[in-house]
């Protein structure tokens, strides 16, 4: 697990996160010293799971054959959008379309097929039943 | 900065990543958001009707300079204030 377009060719490298679980076969990690968010790249894995402190679905970052980072759904406030609130967590996406360019990433609020298609993943977080 | 390292934290600025953090019992949320093919910053104190703050950028770098020089921290600038702030996960 590198940084962003840091490979280690060949140095050694300390690792940064640890798998503490998994979720529905999608390793959960969590940061070392320090370390937070999730791995701009994966070199063995397609996703992975980050939760919150309490236990909660925080976000998950979806990586393709290049190892490189597509997407990530998240739960958390979003003020931008969600007409400004800063207290009720919503399930949004964030695309990453451009290969290696981490500055593009546009957002939405999750649509019901994602939402059905990946729920199974999100540990914690209630039930959306209207749309 | 507690609980992670200032220049890794600055770092993530530069890309605009969501990063949440404490500052003297309030938390916030720094995130990167694309306004009409511009890059800004945005800042938000998370509670009902907290401080918000927006750094416009250009259609390739966030405005990463004005929001670490802004004096919005009790008068002082992120650099100044930094050694009090403690980043969290969300």
């Amino acid at each position: 697990m590198g940084g962003r377009g840091s490979f280690a060719a060949g140095n050694k490298v300390p690792y940064s996160y640890k798998t503490i679980g998994t979720i529905d076969g999608v390793k959960v990690l969590e940061g070392i010293s320090g370390k937070h968010g999730l791995p701009e790249e994966a070199h063995s894995s397609v996703a992975y799971i980050k939760l919150k402190p309490d236990g909660t679905f925080h976000e998950m970052r979806f990586y393709n054959e290049h190892h490189y980072l597509t997407m990530e759904i998240a739960y958390h406030p979003e003020p931008n959008l969600n007409d400004g609130n800063r207290t009720e967590s919503i399930l949004h996406v964030h695309e990453y379309p451009q290969k290696n360019n981490f500055l593009v990433r546009p957002a939405h609020r999750i649509t019901k097929q994602e939402y059905q298609k990946y729920k199974r993943f999100f540990k914690g977080v209630p039930e959306i039943e209207k749309w | 900065m507690k609980n992670g390292n200032v220049r890794e934290f600055v770092d993530h600025i530069y890309y605009g990543d969501e990063l949440w953090f404490l500052y003297e019992g309030k938390k916030y949320f720094l995130e990167g958001w694309m306004n009409d093919g511009r890059l800004d910053l945005c800042l938000y104190e998370m509670a009902d009707n907290g401080e918000k703050y927006i750094w416009k950028g250009s259609a390739t770098q966030y405005p990463v300079e004005a929001f670490l020089e802004a004096r919005i921290w009790n008068g002082k600038s992120f650099w100044d204030a930094e050694q009090d702030m403690e980043w969290v996960d969300a």
